[in-house]
């Protein structure tokens, strides 16, 4: 028992004399449960999404103000429907929503078989906030709907624009337009006893507010924006609330004109390179603490050359295993998974961008740390934080907004973003660039620190 | 060829290096003795210039400061730590450190470095098979394949089986008989004693005292202790002729044992600091 508690103690006390790896046994597992709290128990995870506003009508107006005010999406209104797709192509919104200009005309001929068309364009990486987006629009069309039907105003206008449709629609006979005239009118007077109720309940509910408010009672309001309660029975026995609404979202995602819309393959394919690049990293990462433990370091040393050397040469092996792993995973694709890519030259230069900047990367990891376990355990830990803040494993919709802000210093969310430009975003070497400069900052400034680093290193 | 001119290395307030003064000349094998920690893996760092002296200078003759790297191209080290690569053959190893160098046909080098540790048959097998002893001559195979005039040898036989340490001891031999200076650094005092024209006895961050070993005996050995045993009892008598003494035991007769134990470094160094040497 002695011996046993003797070694123990020996063993607690290295542990805590080596910083490094006090930190990964203390403070990164609290750092890592802090992240896991914020994304599944945070509040606030507005997924952003684009709107164009192209029809005038107030109809399209409430529907956009509606989406304004849903706290799940993070609205950007933009003037047109070419700034929107740029915007999900560069990856800064999940999709963009088009209200076109024919929305309110085609809403207030809903009785007469019309429908409103609302558009999607999603972002093909963002499936998952674009399948909630689509979604959140579904059910705001609905609530729009029932406005729509139990707003006297609207439904009187509604039903006469209606009318007016069937009279001039040159497709349908005499007889098929006096059955629909039959309907439309058992409707208007449906709507009229179901407005002549409400307002009644209306006001009965205002005589029992008066005497709840004389007696002291705090009866509550059940009324919204103005308008009478809502009652929607009819919605809640039906099989399928979206079957036949005059509100249609019509979603589609956004890929390069020049491609056919990409392969699952073609989307995931740029996340495969991401994890590549973590691999090489990994290789590498640990590369000048592994010549310290072998004593292989000091031979370096001897040699006549600088350290700079060394470590350029060290990086040259990191930068051909990329650009071989780059290589292989898009023979892979193309090959095996009939991916289309939509530039080849952007493709390439994207891939050697990458390449440079994980390459930098991997020097300021190597001169980083001291031995080999730590250039391994916190070398694994970086990155792998680093990837999942930039969208290498969880989606970017489960992120709380200020870690999707924080993806931006990943460098993997921009290496992600340069190689689906190219594969399927199209695209052009303007819309690249910023990832481009991005990265290849990121690969300088690895170098230099990975120099100073090990310059320090080895004179210490 | 190599000069420590009082060398002064500290480590917070621990004084690895303290003061340290030495010269190990062409074709000479300086032996640099001492316990571990004495400070003698410092000084080799020092020489080569990967650690900068608090204090004092190291000079190689005619060629400058080892701060410079291409100065210490003229340098071949054998560190004490094995610093080769398991994962590669013996031939990949010391070719990789051969073509570092610049060395002007590697492929060549690396062979006649690797036939002079007895390596040939092995070339091709990679490191982490080989044995203790093998490993050992590999690393010093990777210190000398270009012909550096000088030579650190830090603990180059720390391990090894008696085969190898023989063959190694034979080989720096060669290597200061062809006009290499070395300096070598070895706990094992018999060692020092076999192979080394001068050496130095380190403790505690300091030279104690230099000299051959004979010297050093003379100066600061004992005298030789001469055991006798007949059926009374052992009789021990310390002399300076050893050989009188015995003659002298035999001719009185009735000796049934004689053990004659002379002085060595080990008893230099008991009689310099106190201490065992492995104490």
């Amino acid at each position: 028992m002695r011996v046993i508690l003797t070694i123990a103690a020996k063993d607690l006390r290295l542990l805590l004399r080596d910083r490094t790896n006090a930190f990964f046994v203390i403070v990164f597992p609290l750092a890592i449960a802090i992240f896991f709290g914020s994304i599944f128990g945070g509040s606030s995870r507005s997924i952003p999404v684009a709107v164009v506003i192209e029809s005038a009508g107030p109809a399209a107006t409430d529907f956009a103000n509606a989406l304004e005010k849903d706290s799940t999406l993070s609205v950007r209104i933009l003037p047109s429907r070419e700034e929107a797709d740029a915007s999900v192509r560069l990856g800064r919104v999940a999709a963009c929503v088009i209200i076109p200009k024919t929305f309110d005309a085609d809403l207030e001929k809903a009785m007469a078989g019309s429908r409103a068309i609302v558009e999607v364009h999603c972002d093909p990486a963002r499936q998952a906030e674009s399948g909630l987006v689509v979604g959140k629009l579904n059910e705001h069309a609905m609530r729009a709907i029932v406005r729509m039907f139990t707003n006297p105003k609207i439904n009187s206008k509604m039903l006469a624009q209606s009318k007016l449709a069937l009279v001039l629609n040159p497709n349908m006979t005499s007889q098929q337009r006096e059955r629909v005239s039959d309907v439309l009118e058992s409707v208007q007077e449906l709507f009229k006893q179901q407005n002549r109720e409400a307002a009644a309940a209306a006001a009965a509910e205002t005589s029992k507010k008066i005497a709840g408010s004389v007696n002291g009672d705090s009866a509550s309001n059940n009324t919204e924006n103005g308008n009478v309660p809502v009652s929607t029975p009819s919605s809640a026995t039906s099989p399928d609330p979206f079957l036949a609404l005059p509100i249609k979202i019509q979603s589609s995602t956004l890929a390069s004109e020049s491609t056919e819309p990409p392969s699952t393959f073609a989307v995931t394919f740029p996340q495969g390179l991401a994890w590549g690049f973590v691999g090489c990293i990994g290789a590498f990462g640990a590369g000048m603490a592994e010549e310290r433990r072998r004593g292989t370091f000091m031979r370096l040393l001897l040699a006549p050359c600088t350290i700079a050397s060394v470590l350029a040469g060290k990086s040259l092996a990191c930068f051909t295993t990329c650009i071989a792993m780059s290589v292989f995973m898009l023979l892979v694709a193309t090959l095996g998974f009939h991916v289309s890519v939509a530039n080849w030259p952007l493709l390439a230069l994207a891939i050697v961008t990458c390449s440079f900047a994980f390459s930098g990367f991997t020097m300021a990891l190597s001169g980083l740390f001291k031995n080999e376990g730590s250039a391994r355990s916190a070398g694994n830990a970086i990155v792998l934080v680093l990837v999942m803040i930039g969208g290498g494993t969880i989606p970017l919709a489960f992120m709380p907004p200020f870690l999707r802000t924080a993806s931006q210093m990943s460098p993997f969310s921009w290496a992600i973003l340069a190689i689906e430009g190219a594969v399927w975003r199209g695209f052009a070497f303007t819309e690249m660039l910023p990832s481009l400069c991005i990265l290849l900052f990121i690969g300088a400034l690895g170098f230099l620190l990975g120099n100073v680093f090990i310059q320090k290193r080895a004179r210490a | 060829m190599l000069v420590l001119d009082d060398l002064v290395k500290n480590f917070g307030a621990l004084r690895a290096v303290d003061g340290l003064s030495l010269r190990v000349n062409r074709g000479e094998i300086f032996g640099l003795l001492g316990p571990n920690g004495a400070g003698k893996s410092t000084t080799i760092s020092m020489a080569i210039g990967l650690i900068t002296p608090d204090a004092g200078s190291v000079t190689y003759q005619g060629l400058g400061s080892p701060t410079h790297h291409m100065v210490r191209k003229n340098v071949g080290v054998a560190p004490q730590t094995l610093a080769i690569y398991q994962e590669l053959t013996g031939e990949e190893n010391v070719l990789f450190f051969a073509r570092l160098q610049g060395v002007d046909n590697p492929c060549v080098a690396a062979r006649d470095a690797l036939e002079r540790v007895g390596l040939t048959a092995r070339a091709h097998d990679r490191a982490a098979t080989y044995s203790g002893g093998m490993q050992r001559r590999l690393n010093l195979a990777a210190a000398f394949f270009h012909k550096p005039p000088l030579l650190l040898l830090d603990e180059p036989t720390a391990g090894v089986d008696p085969q190898s340490r023989t063959n190694i001891l034979e080989l720096v031999r060669e290597l200061a008989n062809e006009g290499a200076a070395i300096l070598y650094t070895t706990h094992y005092m018999e060692e020092a004693q076999k192979i080394c024209d001068r050496v130095g006895i380190m403790d505690e961050g300091k030279v104690l005292v230099t000299g051959s070993v004979e010297e050093l005996l003379a100066k600061h050995g004992k005298e030789t202790l001469v055991m006798i045993e007949r059926p009374g009892g052992e009789t021990r008598i310390s002399t300076n002729d050893p050989l009188r003494e015995v003659t002298s035991a035999l001719e009185a007769g009735d000796v049934t044992g004689l053990r004659v134990e002379r002085a060595d470094l080990e008893t230099v160094f008991l009689s310099l600091t106190g201490k065992r040497l492995r104490d």
